[in-house]
């Protein structure tokens, strides 16, 4: 290749292409600014191969922008699915609190020993953030209060006042602590995951995917969940407490001390002796020398033996501040320390004693206090 | 890399062109390689390659490393290497190469020679 500037004509210039072998060589005369052209195309050329190059490195980053968004999103996915079960937990979770829910409401309605007030609070919204146990189980801190009324809130709505609620205590009786065991069994269950979730449940499940798409989910799950539990842990204290109760219910009276007449109620008496105005703590009980005296309940024998006036005592304690006293015994069968069965004979009728007669001196005691235990002797049907 | 060859003499490169519109009479001595295209009379001395275009006559004495005639060249050739006459070409002379290649329709019209001292493989010894 030669290049050979004419010079007859500066401005132009001749390229020649010069075979190495026989053929004719060819000549082309180029203005000189077809070359600054050409420059300028090559500049161009470059500064567009360039930009091209940018280009294609801000697309190679794209492009691994893209993949990582990929794997990301791939990550969010398994994430959101995950939110999904969670959320799908949480419904169920929900549908348990609100069966369980359901079940304590239905305790808490059957329930014929609770007052009013307390059904009334429990009930609204089951949320005993603020209420004590006092509300739910008022046996031993009312009856400490050393007011009858302590007694009402435990016993019938009959009362003291009408000495013969024959309904609602049976039934009580017959339904009340199987229909609580059953639910305390349920509930149990519940907690536990197995299959005893409603039916209520299951449509939930179908909704779970549609809301996969929130981005705060997780967070909102979480609360939710924080605040399923904490309404369970509410739940499962109501549960506690109704079971507590149960229990101090079955520490109340369960069957007749004795077989007798009542000779003599609870309160302000005339003295068989003196015939002066005294304070009768406990309600007698006619029966010939002899007849078994019976536990009226589970309980500890916390005393046994002879009590001024009294004569042979025993004393049982049955737990909830509730204790039992049985007097004027003619012989006691059981020694102090003793555990007690319900219906266990502990002792026998006798007339030891300030005492007029072969009969039982019952006394029933919440937190120490004599309260009157005709109202629950008289509903065990002695 | 046009201005690089300027520093020493290529044997490879052309560098001179006598063109069509050229006449030149005398010695033509060169270090590199030379074509012809135009008319000359009187001798070519080249260390490179001689090119004898198509329309190029040349009546001259050449000396050369290879030549390629593919125009009217009438003289002696002194090839070292090869001596190529194309199918256009017609050499009137005695010549004295290597290697010798007439290609079809090509004319050489004279006495040829070789030399052995490279591995010289002669070509059909053409007369017409």
């Amino acid at each position: 290749m030669k290049k050979v500037a004419r010079a007859p004509k500066p401005r132009h210039v001749t390229i020649m292409l010069i075979p190495h072998f026989g053929q004719r060589t060819y000549q082309i005369k180029l203005p000189l600014c077809f070359f600054r052209r050409l420059f300028a195309g090559a500049i161009l050329c470059v500064a567009l191969l360039v930009g091209f190059g940018q280009a294609y490195s801000l697309m190679r980053g794209n492009m691994d922008e893209l993949s990582r968004l990929r794997r990301e999103t791939v990550a969010q996915r398994s994430q959101l699915e995950s939110l999904a079960e969670r959320a799908a937990e949480l419904r169920e979770r929900e549908a348990r609190v609100a069966a369980l829910e359901q079940e304590v409401r239905a305790l808490i309605e059957s329930d014929q020993f609770l007052p009013a007030h307390v059904k009334a609070n429990l009930l609204r919204g089951l949320q005993p953030g603020d209420r004590s146990r006092a509300d739910v189980l008022p046996i031993p801190e009312q009856a400490g209060a050393s007011e009858p009324s302590a007694v009402v809130a435990l016993g019938p709505q009959g009362g003291p006042a009408s000495p013969g609620p024959p309904v609602p205590d049976p039934a009580w009786r017959r339904t009340g602590p199987l229909a609580s065991r059953a639910g305390a069994r349920a509930w149990s269950a519940a907690a536990a995951g197995s299959p005893v979730i409603p039916a209520e449940a299951e449509p939930g499940e179908g909704e779970v995917p549609s809301c996969s798409g929130e981005p705060e989910l997780g967070p909102a799950l979480d609360s939710a969940l924080g605040s399923g539990e904490v309404a369970a842990d509410r739940l499962a204290a109501v549960r506690a407490a109704l079971e507590e109760r149960q229990d101090a219910l079955l520490s109340l009276p369960q069957c007749m001390p004795t077989s007798g007449r009542l000779t003599s109620r609870f309160g302000y008496r005339r003295s068989p002796f003196s015939r002066a105005r005294e304070f009768h703590a406990g309600v007698d009980l006619a029966a010939p020398r002899g007849t078994p005296v019976r536990a009226v309940a589970d309980g500890v024998v916390v005393f046994c033996g002879r009590k001024p006036g009294l004569g042979n005592t025993v004393i049982l304690e049955h737990g909830h501040g509730i204790s039992t006293l049985y007097g004027h015994n003619s012989r006691l069968m059981v020694r102090a320390g003793q555990r007690v069965k319900m219906g266990q004979v502990i002792a026998l009728v006798g007339d030891t004693g300030r005492s007029t007669g072969d009969h039982l001196h019952f006394e029933l005691h919440f937190a120490g206090h004599e309260v009157d235990p005709w109202p629950y002797l008289v509903r065990l049907g002695g | 890399m046009l201005g690089k060859k300027v520093d020493r003499p290529n044997p490879d490169s052309v560098d001179t062109v006598i063109g069509k519109a050229t006449f030149l009479q005398g010695t033509l001595t060169s270090q590199g390689s030379v074509r012809i295209d135009g008319r000359l009379e009187g001798e070519i001395i080249a260390d490179g390659d001689v090119f004898i275009g198509q329309e190029a006559r040349v009546v001259a004495k050449v000396r050369a490393r290879h030549v390629v005639v593919a125009g009217e060249l009438k003289g002696d050739v002194e090839a070292t290497g090869k001596l190529e006459i194309a199918s256009t070409g017609v050499l009137t002379g005695n010549v004295k190469v290597s290697q010798l290649v007439v290609e079809e329709g090509g004319v050489l019209e004279g006495s040829s020679s070789f030399r052995r001292q490279q591995e010289g493989k002669e070509g059909p010894d053409r007369a017409s």
